[in-house]
């Protein structure tokens, strides 16, 4: 336990570095930072994107990658609203929208794996294919007001709501399907290379598919808090940002493009230095355009980063 | 070893760059905020009824959050919350989404501003529910908040959960819709023939609002058909491309009313490349530079004009009103003028607004 702990150390060291530089430059920026509002603000801000960056994991770790969640997000999160309209008990609606979110994810899996198709391409399409499918069944409109108990399930008490606490449960349940069992060697071993693994005995289309289904499976979950969080299901939630941090915070935390590697706790502290860059310059009122520059910046930093481990 | 000392030095540096950009650009947002000597004592610049606006007791901080800052509309709101920041002497910090779709992040930013300690809020939220949260936790602090321009937060959902809005400031956005209608059933005259409507992205309140009043207008003109709505997204080129579909299917087409000028200069390029230019009436709404320029030229008909300065500025004047406990008995609930711009009074009303929007004095 003792030498994993220090083997986490090892592998995480730069992003832990970055985390605390971060906080320690916008701690002395502005007074409104090291606040306990402000640092419950970043953790339940970043429940989303954790949740979203752990499907991604799985799907970077066998060399693909997945543009549709963003809009999985939003149209299971109308699956669901429309249910919870409908009268039907919850947490049965709930399950049918994983499902939903499953069913999306397996189609594209079975693309890229029937038809040898990118995963780019494939998952691209269905970003807007669900989308479309997200505002047809909203009427384009959000659909407002959510069970009292789902509330207290996803948002609960208000200041940290449970959203981070479900965050990490997921992150650490992927952790450990990750490092302790068979199946997490066999997704990266396929983004290692996909024809050694087959020849290996590995079943590569089936994991293959089941990592966007995963995906998908995450991605309603994360809805999930997404509408308890706004207490509507939005059409357009997950338009951009979402999918766009869920990629960029695995690669931050060490994941890489080519597949072969799958580490959920350096996805987890890329969100949370997204998060905290967001939240320090908005405590600086510095404006949303340097925003986005600066986080273009760590983006590229992190990259950057990256291929330098590679050359070694 | 060598490699981990490279790999932190790139990390520092990165952090030192960002450092120093967030200082520079906070130092820029500060030094545009020049104190001039306080208005105030005076009768309200833009909304009469608000009556005489007292001097400001004390430096009040005011936090904005616009739904964006990339494109005119939302910019000639920061000039208005500015410029009556600068004149009553008092503070503002204007936040935005990065874009104006991006509802998750407006919230994550509202709640940001929490931690701040404002006096009063003024919100453009993106849609009807995006921030709600936000502003419930916001009521609950005690911070006031003035709903400003766009979304609204409307009764049902305030007392559900538990948001207090001091009061609503917009624009009607049905009627920017109904007088393009208005104006495009006066130009086509007795004859009347086919319209279509190029909407903006759905799910705003926007986008369907000014869907439903060219839709609730039009059917008022029995000479009018209406042949259809479509999406054009905000978007010019999408407009363009929608707009070149329709006028292969409806030859016959008469009239094209775009829910923003953007859009409408995009029907325009399509109008132009079938050879229909001068043959078909094209509308737009927000009176943007663009969209008056193009007025002049000749290639946009009309386009809606309203007065998202003034709307700003009166909302700076309603929150000092309320923070110096003069609220009461002032109108809750303000709509904006807005009038139709053409080529026949276009010159003069430029004019007459060239002073607060910086667009218009660009024109000449």
């Amino acid at each position: 336990m003792g030498n994993m702990f220090a083997r986490s150390i090892q592998r995480y060291r730069g992003v832990i570095a970055t985390l605390v530089l971060i906080n320690i430059i916008f701690s002395f920026a502005s007074e409104y930072y090291m606040t306990m509002y402000n640092i419950m603000n970043i953790l339940d801000h970043s429940a989303i994107s954790i949740i979203l960056s752990v499907g991604m994991v799985f799907v970077l770790a066998t060399g693909g990658i997945d543009l549709s969640i963003g809009s999985t997000l939003a149209f299971t999160g109308i699956v669901a609203a429309q249910l919870f309209k409908m009268q039907v008990f919850w947490p049965a609606a709930l399950v049918l929208a994983v499902l939903v979110g499953m069913g999306i994810g397996f189609t594209n899996g079975w693309f890229i794996t029937h038809y040898r198709l990118q995963p780019f391409i494939v998952t691209l399409a269905m970003l807007s294919i669900v989308r479309g499918a997200a505002l047809i069944l909203s009427k384009g409109s959000p659909i407002v007001g959510m069970p009292e108990s789902f509330l207290q399930v996803f948002s609960g008490p208000r200041i940290l709501g449970n959203g981070i606490f479900i965050a990490l449960l997921v992150a650490a349940g992927a952790a450990f399907i990750i490092e302790k069992t068979a199946y997490g060697r066999y997704i990266r071993a396929i983004g290692g290379g996909e024809e050694a693994a087959y020849v290996c005995g590995i079943r590569t289309n089936r994991i293959t598919r089941s990592v966007y289904i995963i995906a998908g499976a995450l991605a309603t979950v994360s809805s999930f808090l997404f509408m308890a969080g706004m207490n509507a299901a939005e059409p357009i939630a997950g338009l951009t940002t979402e999918w766009m941090e869920a990629i960029a915070a695995p690669i931050i935390g060490g994941n890489s493009l080519d597949g072969g590697r799958a580490y959920i706790l350096g996805a987890v502290i890329g969100v949370l230095i997204l998060s905290c860059i967001r939240s320090g310059l908005n405590m600086m009122g510095v404006g949303q355009h340097y925003q986005q520059i600066a986080i273009g910046a760590v983006i590229i930093c992190a990259v950057l980063i990256d291929s330098l481990r590679k050359d070694k | 070893m060598n490699l981990n000392r490279v790999r932190i030095l790139v990390l520092v540096t990165c952090m030192v760059v960002i450092a120093a950009g967030s200082l520079i650009a906070a130092g820029a947002q500060e030094s545009s905020a020049a104190v001039e000597s306080p208005r105030g004592g005076q009768v309200s610049r833009y909304n009469p009824d608000y009556g005489v606006i007292p001097v400001p007791s004390k430096k009040w901080r005011i936090g904005i959050m616009e739904k964006s800052l990339i494109n005119d509309f939302w910019l000639d709101v920061k000039n208005g919350y500015e410029q009556a920041a600068a004149d009553y002497g008092i503070e503002v910090e204007i936040f935005a989404a990065p874009t104006e779709s991006d509802i998750r992040a407006q919230a994550n930013t509202l709640e940001d501003m929490l931690g701040k300690n404002y006096d009063l809020l003024c919100v453009s939220p993106i849609t009807d529910s995006n921030l709600l949260t936000p502003l419930a936790k916001a009521t609950k602090m005690g911070i006031p908040i003035i709903n400003a321009i766009d979304a609204h937060i409307d009764e049902e959902n305030q007392q559900k959960h538990g948001i207090d809005i001091l009061s609503l400031i917009t624009v009607d956005f049905k009627e920017n819709t109904r007088m393009s209608v208005r104006y495009i059933a006066e130009e086509l005259g007795s004859e009347g023939g086919e319209c279509i409507h190029i909407m903006g992205l759905p799910g705003g309140r926007c986008a369907e609002e000014r869907k439903l009043g060219y839709e609730e207008e039009i059917a008022q003109y029995p000479n009018l058909t209406n042949v259809g709505v479509y999406n054009g997204e905000w978007d010019r080129k999408k407009a363009m491309d929608v707009a070149a579909d329709i006028l292969q299917s409806h030859p016959n087409l008469k009239a094209i009313s775009a829910a923003n000028d953007n859009m409408a200069m995009g029907a325009y390029q399509a109008v132009k490349n079938a050879g229909r230019e001068g043959d078909v009436v094209i509308t737009g709404v927000d009176a943007t530079p663009d969209g008056i320029s193009s007025v002049m030229n000749g290639e946009l008909d009309a386009t809606t004009a309203f007065f998202q300065y003034q709307l700003a500025y009166m909302s700076i004047e309603a929150a000092i009103l309320y923070l110096e406990g003069q609220f009461d008995g002032k109108p809750t609930v303000v709509f904006g003028p807005q009038e139709n711009w053409s080529a026949a009074n276009l010159e003069s009303k430029v004019a007459d607004y060239k002073e607060m929007y910086a667009g218009l004095q660009a024109l000449e």
